[in-house]
């Protein structure tokens, strides 16, 4: 009998503490205006990135924005409004990431061939002077 | 056996709900809140010693903010009530200072990444400026080399020009050379012909000077012959200029006197012509022919003009017409019976009669012939007797022998 007790008791605790978990990890709040205009945000903010041509210059970052746009995508399935909207801002600033990495990679790129262009006019000058 | 698989696919079904549910605590499952937040300190570190702080001080700022939070959510997982919640509570704490920690990373990376932007492009603006500075340097050295090149060629061509120039110069030299050395050769013979030339124009002097002198000798003896000539031709100059006044003066003699011979011979053919008038006396004197009627063969005792009177002055009439230059002058006379006055009116009357006939009758133009009365006083016979007084009664037609 007193086994049955402890396993019935058991058996409580369990259910008892997976319901406070799962109330504690699935908040099934419901997901407002707010959150959807922060979903808005994150696909913008990718549109600029991709704009900027961050699948080139920074392609890890954009999938991990579209994976977190996806987990979005399922929080909002499973209605839930705290991971939906973390999913959006953490995508929002990858996108924002990804695009300053491509303006970054941009500017490198540029900056190494005016600097390429620059050797060159060293060299150019070098042999301008030699040929003086 | 379906009661089975309906409890499997419900298991499964919570299965797959639960990864879906967790599915972003499995993708930052890898870190733990602790590694997380070191990543995120990391990272602003990183992006403090970039110069975000200045450059991308939102970024920065958020960043901090971020891992403030998350660090604020670590303390507050290790604290003596969550130690004794839940593992589902302890999962979702851990989740969200893994988000919150991720947030700062990313905001730190952001930030990072921008502010090596900002040091990127002014690098880039750094480099573009050497750049143009360098390419203008580049164009200025090709200028400078255009413009040596062209030195070049230019001290080229007028290193060319001047090797020419010297060839030329000495061409010139030898010509001028030789110029000189026929110049001197010229010089010499032309010396040689000035000599020769001054000797013969010497010798020409003297012969000129000779020639003068015969010449002047000849020219003085010229002139004494020539004054000579002169003086002889003045004097027979002299002596003709005499002879023609003698001639002159003898050609006016001759000349009046042939006037006066033909007046002579004139007066005599008029006289001869007024030979043939009947019944009148022609005489010459003093220039003029003096033709007289006597008054008894003119006019009647009525003191008209009779038949015979009128013979006479056709006579007359005829002779001045012959002579039709020569002017004419009607003089009536009388005797001296009776008075002055009587007389000298009959004398002007019967001299009257006659001009105008010999006008109206004979054709002789009034203005050739006057006409006077002189009465008794030019008598030509004695009045004392009846013959004499008859010949005192008459009319004189006194002809000019001038024209």
């Amino acid at each position: 009998m007193l086994s049955r007790r402890w396993v019935i008791f058991g058996a409580v605790f369990l259910v008892a503490t997976f319901a406070i978990s799962f109330a504690g990890v699935a908040r099934a709040d419901s997901i407002g205006p707010a959150q959807e205009q922060e979903y808005t945000d994150a696909k913008n903010a990718l549109a600029g990135a991709l704009k900027a041509q961050a699948e080139q210059f920074a392609p890890t970052h954009v999938k991990q924005v579209n994976d977190l746009l996806q987990a979005a995508d399922n929080a909002r399935q499973a209605r839930d409004a705290e991971r939906f909207g973390r999913a959006c801002r953490l995508a929002r600033t990858y996108a924002e990431l990804a695009k300053a990495l491509a303006e970054l990679k941009a500017e490198e790129e540029k900056l190494a061939a005016a600097g390429k262009a620059l050797q060159q006019a060293k060299t150019e000058i070098e042999d301008l002077k030699k040929s003086q | 056996m379906d009661a089975k698989k309906r409890r499997s696919r419900k298991i499964l079904s919570l299965l797959f709900l639960g990864l879906i549910a967790f599915f972003p605590i499995a993708v930052l499952a890898e870190e733990t809140p602790a590694s997380s937040i070191e990543a995120a300190q990391a990272a602003i570190e990183q992006a403090r010693k970039a110069g975000a702080e200045q450059k991308a001080g939102d970024d920065y700022a958020a960043a901090k903010s971020w891992l403030s939070q998350a660090e604020k959510a670590y303390d507050s997982a290790k604290s003596l009530i969550s130690m004794i919640s839940t593992p589902g509570m302890k999962r979702a704490r851990e989740e969200e200072i893994l988000y919150l920690a991720t947030m700062a990373r990313l905001k730190a990376l952001t930030a990072e990444t921008r502010a090596k932007r900002q040091t990127t492009e002014a690098e880039l603006k750094d480099v573009r400026k050497d750049l143009a500075d360098y390419s203008g340097a580049i164009a200025l050295l090709k200028e400078k080399l255009a413009e040596a090149q062209k030195a070049r060629e230019v001290q080229a061509r007028a290193e060319s020009e001047r090797r020419q120039l010297e060839e030329t110069q000495q061409k010139a030299a030898q010509i001028e050379a030789q110029k000189r050395k026929e110049l001197e050769e010229v010089q010499r013979k032309a010396a040689e012909f000035e000599a020769l030339k001054q000797k013969e124009l010497q010798e020409a002097r003297l012969k000129a000077a000779k020639l003068a002198a015969d010449r002047e000798q000849e020219a003085a003896e010229a002139k004494a012959k020539e004054a000579q000539l002169a003086a002889q031709r003045a004097k027979e100059e002299v002596e003709m200029k005499a002879r023609e006044e003698r001639l002159s003066t003898e050609k006016q003699k001759l000349a009046v006197m042939q006037a006066k011979l033909e007046a002579l011979e004139r007066e005599k053919a008029m006289i001869a012509a007024a030979g043939k008038i009947p019944k009148a006396a022609v005489k010459a004197e003093n220039g003029k022919i003096i033709i007289t009627v006597l008054a008894i063969n003119l006019f009647t005792r009525a003191d008209e003009l009779g038949p015979a009177g009128k013979e006479i002055l056709e006579g007359v009439g005829n002779f001045l017409k012959a002579y039709p230059n020569n002017k004419a002058l009607v003089q009536g006379h009388t005797d001296s019976t009776g008075t002055q006055a009587a007389n000298q009116a009959v004398s002007e009357k019967r001299a009257q009669r006659v001009r105008e006939y010999l006008a109206a009758y004979q054709n002789v133009s009034l203005g050739r012939i006057m006409a006077e009365g002189v009465g008794p006083s030019k008598p030509v016979a004695t009045n004392a007797s009846e013959a004499g007084r008859a010949l005192n009664r008459r009319v004189e037609i006194h002809v000019f022998t001038g024209e």
